[in-house]
């Protein structure tokens, strides 16, 4: 079934780049082909591999990769989407408030999720780390290699 | 081979700085080894920014170094925990960890140790020889052999680096997709789906650091429900016994250079890495053990020997590929493609005649690495086993910063973190979907690569030319062969798996 869903998903990619290499001009320019030759054969390769991998999934179905649900993932693994979705605000928040603030809230909050047994040295090494890592990344970035971080 | 180049690569690498930088990037691939879950390879596009600030002899050093001490801290975790630090160390615990049981802890490191920088040697001895050959031969090159050649060495990473050939090939035609963002070589803008951002194409280490780091990562976050690392008993107290180490690598002399010429080999196929050569060098070794085989496995020194020697060898096989010929060996080897790309200097035919001195910088930082690797693991064995433990839910969250940081440094952007997420989303469905991930990175960096030289070859010449020039005409018939073994071994390992079942249904 994932797999078969795979293939679809591949599927509408092909069909979306598709309609947008109709949109590149010809061959110019002395050039033998155009910039929509290359990109075209790689997306009628994909389609192709596409419907094997379908007919793959019927015909050795015992090979295809199984999909359990996505209710099921979400209840066993919540804490992989609610880090990336931490991410996400992390990464927004980058421009407003800063490298250094979006950074300890990140971390505060990625360690809060992720911690599951709160000794007193993994409380303390979070600690550091929350602070000290955003700091030091920050002074590093600016002395060593001249990059300003926002 | 002209001796004035290598005495001008080693009076480069003499220099304090960059000796520092090589060793400081052993310390740190050691570390990156050492801790399950965080692999070298992550290490490696971490260190990336940090080389835009060094030259491309000192960055390409600590990138090496990092390699290099990646390549062996793998077997810290292996033998005290009996969990792999490293993909490559898988097969290290089949005897490294038995030993530990056994009472000889500091014995199964040294060994591994010693083995591992006799192995990174060897390979780096064979890169010496071989390299410059290659190199030579390529020389004469055109447009349309290195397209038959990309074209080979994208079947031959699809074939190879996963059971489902199908999905390796997608995996690889997706790299090439992503490679065609951006500005044509013909000189149209393509594929920006009207995002400005777009315009310039995507960037090889936004992509890299998703794929592999925080696809990786989010793996990690799975698997800390079920993180339950013990510390092995005294390993704060590890003193590895020299005497003892050195009589069994005496012992293991020709299991050493077996298992170091198998990894030199192996790293020269693109993709194929160091996870394949150490179980062929273990399988190898077995075999060829008269006196105790049925030790294998139970803390039999050759176990140890076989695959360190292996994993750390791939290394000087790994470059062959990616100097001479532009086609990196491994994954780590495209991101230090990425880094010479970055100060100018593309791999490939020719890189011998234009960079003498970076090319033997190579193989003497390779060298230097694995006497770093020696001293470093020797002296700081009770530290690296505290750093096996360090707790994942610590380590995710400092890792994600780090890349967010070292992402945004390459263009001053923060779309670039932002790729880095999506990137990563996409390579944790990709794995999740047993899709390999090496074929989309060896697309992504190869794809400009591949349509330039389509393009220049079908500007001055007929098609036909990609057959009728046998260089050419080979490479591609090569490119056929690597997908039909790659069919036939699929073919194989069903009818044995049927074999298997049905003999086992009928209780024979």
């Amino acid at each position: 079934m994932a797999d078969r869903v795979f293939a679809l998903v591949l599927m509408v990619l092909v069909a979306a780049f598709w309609v947008e290499s109709a949109q590149l001009p010809g061959p110019s320019g002395g050039a033998a082909v155009g910039p929509a030759f290359l990109p075209r054969i790689i997306l009628a390769t994909i389609f192709a591999l596409s419907v094997l991998l379908v007919v793959q999934s019927f015909l050795k179905a015992e090979e295809a990769v199984r999909f359990t649900g996505i209710g099921g993932f979400f209840r066993l693994h919540w804490r992989v989407p609610a880090l990336l979705a931490a991410v996400g605000v992390y990464i927004a928040l980058m421009d407003p408030l800063g490298f250094v603030v979006a950074s300890i809230i990140f971390l505060a909050g990625a360690f809060a999720l992720l911690i599951r047994e709160y000794t007193r040295g993994v409380v303390i090494a979070a600690a550091l780390i929350a602070v000290g890592l955003p700091f030091g990344l920050n002074y590093l970035f600016r002395t060593v290699l001249s990059t300003f971080l926002p | 081979m002209d001796f004035a180049h290598i005495l001008e690569a080693a009076g480069e690498l003499a220099q304090p700085m960059v000796l520092l930088t090589i060793f400081a990037g052993v310390f740190f691939g050691i570390i990156a080894g050492s801790i399950p879950g965080f692999t070298f390879t992550m290490a490696l596009v971490l260190a990336f920014p940090f080389t835009f600030a060094m030259g491309p002899i000192q960055g390409l050093a600590l990138m090496i170094g990092i390699y290099i001490g990646g390549l062996s801290g793998g077997l810290i975790a292996g033998t005290l925990l009996g969990i792999p630090g490293t993909p490559s160390s898988v097969v290290t615990i089949f005897d490294g960890f038995p030993m530990t049981k056994n009472g000889e802890p500091a014995r199964a490191l040294g060994i591994g140790i010693a083995a591992s920088v006799i192995g990174t040697i060897l390979g780096a001895i064979v890169l010496f020889a071989l390299g410059p050959l290659i190199g030579r031969l390529t020389l004469n090159f055109g447009p349309w052999e290195i397209f038959s050649l990309v074209l080979f060495a994208l079947t031959l990473v699809a074939g190879l680096s996963g059971k489902h050939l199908v999905k390796g090939l997608i995996a690889g035609c997706l790299g090439l997709l992503v490679a065609m963002v951006g500005v044509a070589p013909t000189g149209q803008l393509r594929f920006n789906f009207d995002n400005p951002q777009l315009s310039g194409g995507l960037d090889v280490l936004p992509v890299l650091i998703g794929l592999f780091a925080i696809s990786q990562l989010l793996i990690n976050v799975e698997e800390s429900r079920t993180d339950n690392r013990q510390a092995a008993a005294g390993a704060a107290k590890i003193r590895v016994p020299v005497r003892r180490v050195a009589k069994d690598i005496w012992q293991e002399k020709v299991n050493v250079g077996r298992s170091s010429m198998v990894g030199t080999f192996v790293g020269t196929l693109p993709a194929a890495g160091a996870e394949s050569a150490n179980f062929i060098s273990y399988d190898r070794a077995k075999k060829a053990e008269k006196k105790n085989p049925e030790q294998y496995g139970k803390g039999h020194p050759g176990g140890i020997v076989a695959s360190e020697a292996s994993n750390s060898s791939v290394a000087g096989g790994a470059f062959i590929p990616t100097i001479s010929l532009g086609i990196p060996g491994d994954v780590a080897q495209a991101i230090m493609m990425g880094a010479l790309i970055l100060h100018g200097i593309a791999p490939g035919p020719g890189l011998f005649d234009r960079q003498p001195v970076l090319v033997n910088s190579i193989y003497l930082s390779i060298i230097v690495a694995a006497i770093g690797v020696l001293v470093i693991q020797t002296l700081l064995l009770p530290f690296l086993a505290r750093v096996t433990m360090v707790p994942k839910a610590v380590l995710v969250p400092s890792v994600l910063v780090l890349t967010a940081v070292g992402s945004y440094a390459l263009n001053n952007r923060i779309f670039d973190i932002w790729v880095v997420l999506i990137f990563g989303v996409i390579g944790y469905i990709l794995v999740k979907l047993s899709v390999p991930l090496p074929p989309v990175i060896l697309g992504l960096i190869l794809g400009s690569t591949l349509e330039e030289s389509m393009l220049r070859a079908l500007q001055i010449a007929e098609p036909s030319e990609f057959i009728t020039r046998p260089i050419s005409a080979a490479f591609l018939l090569l490119a056929l062969a690597s997908v039909a073994f790659a069919v036939y071994r699929g073919i194989r390992g069903r009818s044995r798996e049927a074999t298997g079942l049905e003999t086992q249904s009928t209780g024979l």
